[in-house]
């Protein structure tokens, strides 16, 4: 008995020293990490790995926002060889009925589909089902292979931040020597936001004005995941309406920044149109090879109060990218005739 | 019984003898040798725990206690704040940023304490869609210090022994105690000639802060210190047994890397006494320096929209 009550005294006193040291504050920004989105599977049964001519199953396609946003709305396309394959029932295509092959990227009713928050620390995660029908294949053939593709197209942003180390004496003129400054200014790696583009590296650079004020420039660079597809926020409906890339806006975020609140202005960017406004530049980006640098710095010099390296302080940068996304998967379903 | 008294006599006079040469020498001890010690001069320390968590839209309250460690008073010495985004923090120093503090004494061996300062910002704000920040907060002060340091050192008027007699000391390179302040005289070295007599003496600042021209005010060294005022050092008075001496490099002195090299030379009559071959005497330096140091904690501001 007495070791009993021994033991379940230790118990009680570890969890509350693990409670006591363990204890930090967490809020939606600390699920903002990796470089997760929406991305798509399919059930291991459904479609299955092969089917007979003339016969009706299902497709279920997996949807898991595994990065650091809510989706407020999206499309969910499934596309096959028309010549295999009809998205539907069969009654349905025996009356010639349009496939139903698109449908809203939605989990229930009005509810976005959440990324990884405090409240979905792994993000939703929702099955969509659609119907297939295998067509009868020609008499010439004994099997058909189709791929089967599902396409997410959705809104999707990149928020980051790092510290920016200030540096009241760029020029090297005056000295500290023996006192340690608060920081010291260096070229940043960025963790990553949460989204499929991100910032990796911001390198500063500090210019000093007569009256000994500081203007700090950024080198960015952006890189993009490489299994999703970037347009242009909206751009992305349009390939799940029509199946088209937009050239033009393919590989392309829409950037802002800013340093203690105050927004950056970027140099040879174009502002966005009815996107940007005076407080909150918003600057199109375009990735070549997936990645690209741009340069922004801030509008108004900061006023130095202590102008040698003991006034050195860190100013949080913060990113803020948006952009749309398409998702895919694809599945290999082969039909064979009912006379093997 | 006669001799058992006597022997109970002897201890209580053994015991008392004891005890009043105990005390005597305790006396001398704290009063005279002990507050001339260390390489400090002010001290700041925080009077709030180092885990400072302060949420958006709160008051922020730091507190802090000066006090000072050397020998020389403090006079008009100023705080100043740094190392924050002022975006978020406007800090103030409440009741005043100006400071002064009598150094330690033989009266007082521990040197006068501040009251307790207040580093407040009333409406703490932080950066948007950041869950948490943290930031430094580095209190420095300005101000202006002294070092008195007196040497004994032995003068050998006959360093060569062209006269065979007896010697009192033993001329060479002597180091100097404790002298209560950061930038102190590591060493004495005397080097005697015909008519003359020169001292290299080696200065150094032993503190944890940055000497600076004295000639600046603390105003302007809390707006930054430039090369040419960093690290410089006025001395103020060189004295052997009472006469002033001639010194070079010429005021400020650099203390290159922390520490420099003074000549002082007594030339002509009256700086040494030919008539003993050695003898004791004291050296007496003053030197004058600002003097800067910083303490730092850290602040993590907390959003909880």
């Amino acid at each position: 008995m007495d070791k009993r009550l021994f033991a379940l005294m230790l118990i009680a006193y570890v969890a509350l020293l693990i409670g006591c040291t363990g204890s930090t504050i967490q809020t939606d920004t600390d699920y903002k990490t990796g470089t997760g989105t929406l991305q798509l599977s399919f059930d291991s049964q459904f479609p299955p790995q092969s089917l007979m001519e003339n016969e009706q199953s299902a497709v279920v396609v997996v949807a898991k926002n595994s990065g650091g946003y809510s989706i407020p709305s999206g499309k969910l396309l499934l596309t096959t060889d028309d010549s295999v394959f009809y998205i539907g029932t069969k009654d349905a295509f025996d009356q010639n009925s349009k496939p139903t092959n698109i449908v809203g990227l939605v989990k229930g009713s009005n509810r976005p589909f959440y990324g990884k928050s405090i409240i979905t620390p792994t993000g939703d995660q929702q099955s969509f089902s659609f119907n297939l029908y295998s067509l009868p294949l020609p008499q010439e053939s004994q099997r058909r292979t189709a791929t089967i593709t599902a396409y997410a197209c959705f809104p999707y942003e990149t928020f980051q931040h790092t510290s920016i180390c200030i540096d009241q004496d760029p020029y090297k003129t005056k000295t500290s020597s023996q006192i340690k400054p608060a920081c010291t200014a260096q070229d940043v790696s960025v963790d990553s936001g949460g989204g499929p583009v991100n910032v990796q590296t911001v390198q500063s650079r500090f210019d000093q004005t007569p009256q000994g004020d500081i203007t700090p420039s950024f080198y960015f660079t952006i890189e993009g995941s490489t299994y999703v597809k970037l347009f242009a926020p909206g751009d992305e409906n349009a390939f799940c309406d029509a199946q088209q890339i937009v050239a033009k806006t393919h590989d392309t975020v829409y950037f802002t920044a800013s340093l203690s609140d105050k927004p950056l202005v970027c140099d040879g960017l174009t502002l966005v149109q009815g996107y940007s406004t005076a407080l909150n530049p918003t600057y199109v980006v375009q990735l070549q090879d997936g990645q690209t640098k741009i340069s922004c710095k801030t509008e108004q010099p900061i006023f130095s109060s202590v102008g040698d390296p003991l006034g050195n302080y860190l100013a949080p940068l913060t990113i803020n990218m948006t952009y749309g996304v398409v998702s895919t998967a694809s599945r290999s379903v082969e039909v064979t005739t009912l006379s093997q | 019984m006669k001799r058992d008294h006597l022997h109970i006599g002897y201890i209580l006079i053994f015991v008392l003898v004891l005890s009043l040469y105990a005390g005597c020498s305790g006396q001398t001890t704290a009063s005279i040798s002990n507050y001339r010690t260390g390489s400090q001069a002010l001290d700041m320390q925080w009077r709030t725990n180092n885990q400072n968590v302060v949420y958006i839209g709160d008051e922020l309250d730091l507190l802090l206690q000066l006090s000072n460690k050397g020998t020389a008073d403090i006079t008009n010495g100023e705080l100043f704040l740094s190392g924050y985004d002022p975006s978020y923090l406007d800090l103030q120093i409440d009741p005043s940023p100006t400071f002064s503090l009598t150094g330690k004494s033989q009266y007082d061996p521990t040197g006068a304490f501040s009251d307790i300062y207040t580093i407040k910002a009333i409406n703490v704000q932080g950066p948007k869609n950041i869950g948490q920040f943290q930031q430094s907060v580095l209190v420095s002060a300005c101000y202006e210090y002294k070092t008195t340091a007196t040497a004994s050192v032995c003068i050998d008027s006959d360093p060569y022994n062209r006269i065979t007699r007896q010697k009192a000391c033993t001329m060479g390179t002597v180091s100097v105690g404790g002298q209560g302040a950061p930038v102190v005289i590591s060493s004495v070295e005397p080097i005697v000639g015909q008519k003359s007599i020169r001292f290299n003496i080696r200065l150094s600042n032993a503190g944890n802060g940055v000497v600076y021209n004295p000639q600046i005010s603390p105003e302007q060294c809390a707006e930054g210190l430039s090369f040419e005022n960093t690290d410089r050092v006025f001395v103020t008075k060189v004295t052997l047994g009472g006469k002033s001496l001639e010194c070079s490099p010429q005021n400020p002195i650099w203390l290159n890397s922390g520490s420099a090299s003074l000549t002082c030379e007594c030339n002509g009559d009256g700086c040494i006494d030919s008539n003993v071959a050695a003898y004791q005497t004291l050296l007496e330096v003053e030197l004058r320096y600002g003097y800067r140091n910083s303490l730092s904690t850290q602040v993590n501001i907390v959003n909880t929209n």
